[in-house]
C-alpha cells in the first residue's frame, strides 16, 4: 500500500487553476523533491497535503485514509514558506517554542512535565542544537531559527514532513548541516519527507523522488533518471518565466 | 491614630483592594497576549465599546457592568469577524468600531438623567466597589485565569505566529473567539477599577515594563503580572490618601515602573559593557 497517494487533484483559488490534474505516489520513507517555477503549484500541494485546503477534484489519501479525516494533526509535521514571519523581539525561549507544539497534549495546569522535557531534548538533539535550550529564538541566526523549527515538528514525531522552501536565505554550510539533520530524520528514523527547494542541483542529489512542477502539473521522476542538465535545458528551451540562478 | 496600614481598616478600601488585585492579575495575562500579536489597539477600543455598555446600563437602570460585559463581548466577537474576513482592513475595523462605541456612549450619556454617575466608570473610583462588584469580578477572574492556564499554549501559538498556527492545524478559530471573549471580559471588569478611559494602558503597560526584562515567555507573564500588582496598589493607596481617581494613580504608577524598568536596563547594559 502507498503511504501517500494523490489521485487526479485539480485546485482552484477563486477562479486561478493553481493545480490540474495532479497524481502522485510515495512509499513511507521517501525524500521527495518538489521543484519548479515561482507559482507552478508546489505550496499549493502542500497545503492540500496537509488538509488545510480542499481539492476541487480527487483525493488525497495518508495511509489509506482521506486527509481531511485525519484528526491527530501531529502527524504530519509543517514547516511553512511564511514560518520566518514572527516577531524577532518575541521573547520566548527555545524551550517554549519547541514546547508549544505539544500542547495539544496538555491539560489543564499541566505545563511542562518531565516527560515532555525530555520529548523537547531529544528533539534538539536530533537539529544538533541541545545547548541551546534557553536561548531566545529571536537571538539565534535564521539557519539556527529553521533546525528550532524542526526541532518543534520532531516533538510530536511526525509520521509525515513537509517542508515549504526551508532553506531560502541560508548559507551552504548550514545547508550542509541542514541535509545532514533531514538526512537522519529521513533514513534513521524511517520518516517520509516532501521539501520544496529551488535549489534544484542541490536537492536533487539529496532525495529520491523529483517532482517537476509546472504550471499547476507535476510530473514525478525517480532521481535516477532525473537530470539537473537536462531539466535546466528544458526550461530554457520552453520560455518559463523563472530560472534558477546558477549557470554552469 | 493614623498608621501606615490605615487604609486595611475601612471596608470600601478592603473591597476595592481586592477588585483592583483581581483585575490586577487578569489585565497583564490577557495583556501579554494582546502586545504580543500586536493587537493592544483591540483593548483599546473594546474600553470605549465598554463605555458604551456602561452607558447603555445608567439610561435603563441595569447594573453598568453587566451591560458592559455584554456589549464588550459582542463587540469584541465583531471584531475578530470582521478581522477574519477583511484583513486589510482591520485597521479599519477598529476606528470603526470604536467611534461607533464612543459616539453610542456619548448619546447615550446625554440622554440619561443619571449621568452624573458616568465619571466613575471614566475615571475609576474605589470607594464605588461594592460587594456586588466583588461578587463578579472574583468568579469571573478565576474563570479568566482557568481558561489561560487551560490554552496556555495554544494562546502562545497564536501570539508567537498566527498563520502558522492556521497552517498547522490548530483550532485557531474556536481559540481566538476564546481570546476575545476573555479580552472584552477583563475590559469590563477593569471599568470600576481604573475607568474605561485607562483600561488600554493597564493592560499594555506593566507587560510593557516585564517584556524589557524577560528572559522567556513565562518570566514576561510572571514580570507583568508582578509590575500590575505592584501599580495597582501603590495606585490605590495613593489614591486613597490623596482622594485622587484611582485610575490616574494607578495608570501613573505603572508609567513610573515601567520608566524605572527601562533606565534601570540601560544602566545594567552600560555597566555590562564596561566589564
Ligand atoms: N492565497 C491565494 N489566493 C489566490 N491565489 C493564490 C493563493 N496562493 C497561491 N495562489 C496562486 O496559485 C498558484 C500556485 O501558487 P503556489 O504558492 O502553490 O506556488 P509555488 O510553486 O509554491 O511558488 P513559489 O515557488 O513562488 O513559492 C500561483 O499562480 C499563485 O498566484
Ligand atoms: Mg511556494
Amino acid at each position: 500500500m502507498s503511504f501517500l497517494k494523490v489521485e487526479g487533484v485539480s485546485f482552484a483559488y477563486r477562479k486561478e487553476q493553481a493545480l490540474n490534474q495532479v497524481s502522485l505516489e510515495l512509499k513511507q520513507g521517501d525524500f521527495a523533491a518538489f521543484i519548479g517555477p515561482n507559482g507552478s503549484g508546489k505550496s499549493t500541494l502542500l497545503k492540500l497535503i496537509l488538509g488545510y485546503l480542499k481539492p476541487t477534484r480527487g483525493r488525497i489519501m495518508l495511509k489509506g485514509q482521506p486527509v481531511e479525516d485525519i484528526m491527530d494533526w501531529s502527524r504530519v509535521g509543517y514547516i511553512s514558506q511564511q514560518v520566518k514571519d514572527f516577531n524577532q523581539s518575541f521573547p520566548a525561549t527555545v524551550r517554549e517554542i519547541v514546547g508549544s507544539n505539544l500542547y495539544s497534549k496538555m491539560g489543564m495546569i499541566k505545563f511542562l512535565n518531565q516527560e515532555l522535557e525530555k520529548k523537547i531534548c531529544r528533539s534538539l538533539e536530533l537539529v544538533e542544537m541541545d545547548g541551546f535550550i534557553n536561548r531566545k529564538i529571536g537571538n539565534l541566526s535564521s539557519g539556527q531559527q529553521q533546525r528550532i523549527f524542526i526541532a518543534r515538528l520532531m516533538v510530536n514525531d511526525p509520521e509525515l514532513i513537509l517542508l515549504d522552501e526551508p532553506l531560502a536565505g541560508i548559507d551552504i554550510r548550514a545547508q550542509d548541516d541542514f541535509y545532514r539533520i533531514i538526512a537522519n530524520i529521513n533514513q534513521e528514523l524511517n520518516k517520509t519527507v516532501i521539501m520544496v527547494s529551488h535549489d534544484i542541483q542541490v536537492i536533487s542529489k539529496h532525495a529520491n523522488k523529483i517532482v517537476c512542477f509546472e504550471d499547476g502539473r507535476a510530473y514525478p521522476h525517480c532521481s535516477q533518471e532525473f537530470s539537473y542538465d537536462d531539466y535546466i535545458h528544458e526550461l530554457r528551451r520552453t520560455n518559463l518565466r523563472i530560472i534558477p540562478r546558477h549557470d554552469h | 491614630m493614623v498608621t501606615a496600614v490605615e487604609f486595611l481598616n475601612y471596608t470600601f478600601m478592603q473591597r476595592a483592594l481586592l477588585a483592583g488585585n483581581m483585575v490586577g492579575v487578569i489585565a497583564p495575562l490577557v495583556g501579554v497576549f494582546l502586545s504580543l500579536r500586536r493587537l493592544s489597539l483591540i483593548g483599546h477600543t473594546l474600553s470605549h465599546v465598554a463605555l458604551a455598555g456602561v452607558a447603555l446600563g445608567l439610561f435603563l437602570g441595569f447594573f453598568p457592568v453587566y451591560t458592559a460585559i455584554i456589549v464588550s463581548i459582542i463587540a469584541a466577537l465583531a471584531i475578530e469577524k470582521l478581522r477574519r474576513d477583511y484583513r486589510d482592513y482591520a485597521e479599519l475595523s477598529l476606528a470603526i468600531i470604536l467611534a461607533a462605541g464612543l459616539g453610542l456612549a456619548t448619546i447615550l450619556i446625554s440622554a440619561s438623567r443619571q449621568s452624573a454617575g458616568i465619571h466613575s466608570y471614566l475615571f475609576g473610583s474605589i470607594s464605588l466597589v461594592g460587594t456586588r462588584d466583588i461578587y463578579m469580578i472574583l468568579p469571573l477572574a478565576l474563570v479568566i485565569i482557568a481558561v489561560i492556564l487551560k490554552y496556555y499554549y495554544g494562546f502562545f501559538y497564536l501570539a508567537f505566529n498566527e498563520n502558522e498556527a492556521w497552517l498547522a492545524g490548530g483550532p485557531v478559530r474556536a481559540l481566538n473567539i476564546v481570546f476575545m471573549v476573555i479580552v472584552s471580559i477583563t475590559v469590563a471588569l477593569a471599568i470600576r477599577v481604573v475607568g474605561t478611559l485607562l483600561i488600554a494602558s493597564l493592560i499594555t503597560i506593566p507587560v510593557a515594563a516585564g517584556i524589557q526584562i524577560a528572559w522567556s515567555f513565562k518570566s514576561t507573564i510572571w514580570l507583568s503580572l508582578f509590575f500590575s500588582l505592584m501599580a495597582v496598589n501603590l495606585g490605590l493607596i495613593f489614591s486613597f490618601y490623596y482622594n485622587l481617581a484611582p485610575g490616574g494613580t494607578i495608570i501613573m504608577a505603572g508609567v513610573v515602573i515601567l520608566l524605572l524598568v527601562l533606565t534601570g536596563k540601560k544602566v545594567w547594559l552600560l555597566f555590562q559593557q564596561k566589564i
